[in-house]
């Protein structure tokens, strides 16, 4: 994938984002056995969550940037990625960020294979809709 | 199924309209400016000379010359939309107000407007200094002038400019703007809904919502905050849709409670104003009709006369008894529980409007809970009872004439309450200028030593007692005991009677599932959890609903329903009507 920027609460990236993958949640507003064994169901909406790989850091000044940015405690985040060849912002939160080490050097530790999730707090598609 | 909803509070001081003086200048000498306190809302659909006004559809009525009903017209603009002196309109209060606003409501016209209107309002204080300025220049129906004002003697609104040769016709005005709170920003919301079939209580419907405060506005630490507007008895409108079809109820404000950044707020429906007001003009009654009594406790109350309605056989039952000081709601309890009637609060259509509709409670099973629709139903054995005594108490007027009161009093009008019933009264100082039953207002020229003097009532309690002739097999003996200050005439047994067979019925069912349309009050058919065994008849009782989603949980009382062969073919079933 092309070296895009990513940006996050108006803080831009430039970092490679080796995979995209996202995940729509078809969240039921009530959801309850009924008494004839049925399924009683409301929707309140589609919710499109993204999981998101980065590639091996050059420029690791950025990629710690974009470390601490990630991990701060923050509520809500509105979070700008390249998707079709356009960028969509979402307001999410940020989950599971995980990296490992790459390298041990004499000048510091280098780290890889960052990966986060953005999961989604606002429905692309509400219930009441359809 | 789909359900959404919204609330909206009516952020507005609701004691302005009515301690508001208005005049005007620049108006047509028919303008009845009285008419803008009135909470009805004065249509014009008139024939006038005005442009694009006179639609030749055959829908408009002539002027009268000399029209009555209607609240503000200004002179007519000119070809600019403009006047050589400006008409204006102004409200003047005895008290201060504060409110988050104004609305102007005018007349609604057929044909959009695409001209400039400038409409501007001013607030003064006790002083007549400027507090706040605001001008609109939008033309709608209701036009919203969104300030916040505290403390307020004074409002000018100046019709600055209109649509050309045309009257400014102002329809109603309203102190303060809504706040509507739409289903993603309320936290959670419950409605809970209560009938007490034999009218021994008189239940309070209340609405409960929370909101998120993101922008602090009720958290009181906010000197410039919503929470300065808050007033009891603001009007809250729940809004549901489901399934397309829009239901409204309507609420006042109770009680707010922000903490960390979460307001609740709760608020009752019409019989919760009821509580607030005290019914003082009991007498003692030996053949009264309890439409009138009715009558009298919802003015006390302030209810207008299109905001109750009374069934015919309610109003013309004939009661004897008292009633004594006491809030008008527990006033209604002693009418509705001697005539054997039940109060719902239903919307007037069309309009917004909400009305109590006192009645006789129909049987007429109008529902069904299907298992398919049920998520758990719970069946408790009801407590029985077997024996139900009412007590009451009979007058009779003693004609020996006695001392009632012996005290000193200051002079000018002193309010004098008796909490036992008199008649007759006279007074040894000053002048009894109003009397009734349980009070008399003595005006006294200089502070004085008086005695007054009247008739007694005696009084007797009679207690009534209804014994089920058949016990059934494994009950015991239990009798319960109501105490009524009124009865119908031809009482008798009758009224212990109806009681005992609303304790016969055995079985208390609590379900829970979806609401559509019901409400408390209503019969239904409630299938059995095991589709082997008989399904119940119960009347709803009670219903706490959690908004999202509308799933209430429903206590009914009732009893098995016994199918004959008839029965199963007849109207009873699968969402038909049917009489128990």
């Amino acid at each position: 994938m092309a070296k895009l920027d990513l940006i996050i609460d108006g803080v831009g990236f430039k970092i490679d984002i080796s995979d995209l993958s996202r995940s729509a949640r078809i969240v039921p507003k009530v959801q309850e056995s009924t008494e004839d064994g049925g399924l009683y169901r409301e929707l309140l909406g589609t919710y499109l969550d993204y999981n998101v790989s980065f590639g091996i850091a050059h420029d690791m000044t950025e990629y710690d940037r974009l470390f601490n940015m990630l991990i701060k405690p923050v509520e809500y985040r509105n979070v700008t990625l390249p998707i079709n060849n356009e960028y969509k912002t979402l307001r999410c939160y940020v989950e599971n960020v995980a990296d490992s080490v790459h390298k041990v050097l004499s000048d510091g530790t280098r780290f890889k294979a960052l990966t986060c999730s953005f999961i989604a707090i606002e429905p692309i598609l509400r219930g009441k809709d359809y | 199924m789909k359900n959404e909803y919204f609330i909206r509070w009516n952020m507005e001081d609701t004691t302005a309209n009515e301690d508001s003086t208005p005049s005007a200048t620049q108006k047509q000498d028919f303008s009845d400016l009285d008419l803008l306190k009135e909470t009805t809302l004065y249509s014009a659909n008139f024939i006038t000379l005005e442009n694009d006004v006179f639609l030749l559809d055959g829908t408009m009525d002539e002027l009268p010359d000399s029209p009555t009903g209607l609240p503000f017209w200004s002179i007519l603009s000119d070809e600019n939309g403009e006047f050589e002196r400006n008409p204006t309109l102004e409200f003047v209060f005895t008290k201060n107000h504060s409110s988050t606003g104004l609305i102007l409501f005018f007349s609604k016209r057929k044909i959009p407007s695409t001209n400039e209107t400038i409409i501007k309002c001013s607030w003064y204080d006790i002083g007549n200094n400027l507090l706040a300025e605001e001008t609109s220049s939008i033309d709608l129906i209701a036009i919203y002038f969104e300030k916040k004002v505290v403390d307020f003697r004074k409002i000018v609104v100046e019709f600055i400019k209109i649509e050309p040769h045309q009257f400014a016709k102002v329809e109603g005005i309203k102190y303060g703007i809504s706040v509507v709170f739409l289903e993603d920003v309320i936290q959670n919301g419950n409605l809970s809904q209560n009938l007490n079939p034999i009218s021994d209580k008189i239940p309070i419907n209340e609405l409960t919502f929370s909101i998120v405060d993101e922008n602090n506005e009720f958290n009181l630490a906010n000197q410039n905050g919503l929470h300065k507007f808050v007033q009891k008895e603001q009007p809250i409108i729940l809004t549901r849709t489901y399934n397309g079809n829009e239901y409204s109820e309507y609420f006042y404000l109770k009680s707010f409670d922000a903490k960390d950044s979460i307001v609740t707020i709760t608020a009752c429906n019409l019989i919760g104003l009821l509580d607030n007001k005290d019914y003082v003009n009991g007498e003692v009654y030996s053949n009264k009709l309890a439409g009138e009594l009715l009558e009298d406790i919802f003015d006390t109350a302030g209810l207008l006369v299109w905001q109750y309605s009374i069934d015919d056989e309610t109003y013309n039952t004939e009661l004897r008894g008292t009633i004594k000081k006491t809030s008008c709601r527990n006033a209604l309890r002693e009418v509705l529980f001697a005539c054997g009637s039940i109060f719902e609060i239903k919307k007037l259509v069309p309009g917004p409007f909400f009305r109590i509709i006192i009645k006789k409670q129909s049987k007429t099973v109008q529902s069904n809970f299907a298992r398919s629709r049920k998520f758990s139903t719970v069946t408790e054995k009801a407590e029985y009872i077997s024996d139900v005594s009412i007590a009451h108490n009979s007058y009779t007027l003693n004609t020996n004439v006695v001392q009632v009161l012996s005290a000193t009093y200051p002079a000018g009008d002193n309010l004098i309450e008796f909490t036992e019933p008199v008649a007759n009264l006279s007074t040894s100082v000053g002048t009894i200028t109003e009397q009734s039953a349980y009070y008399c207002v003595l005006t006294l020229a200089s502070e004085s030593a008086i005695i007054i003097t009247g008739n007694k009532y005696d009084s007797k309690e009679i207690v009534t007692t209804y014994s089920a002739p058949n016990l059934p097999s494994g009950e015991t003996k239990k009798i319960k005991t109501f105490s009524a200050s009124l009865s119908k005439l031809d009482m008798g047994m009758a009224k212990a009677k109806e009681i005992q067979e609303y304790y016969s019925q055995g079985l208390s069912i609590t379900t829970r599932l979806p609401v559509e349309d019901e409400s408390v009050g209503d019969w239904c058919v409630v299938e059995n959890s095991n589709s082997d065994y008989a399904d119940y008849v119960a009347g709803i009782e009670s219903m706490s609903t959690d908004l999202r989603g509308f799933i209430s949980t429903v206590n009914l009382r009732g009893y098995y329903q016994t199918f004959t062969e008839s029965n199963y073919v007849g109207e009873f079933y699968a969402g038909e009507w049917g009489f128990l």
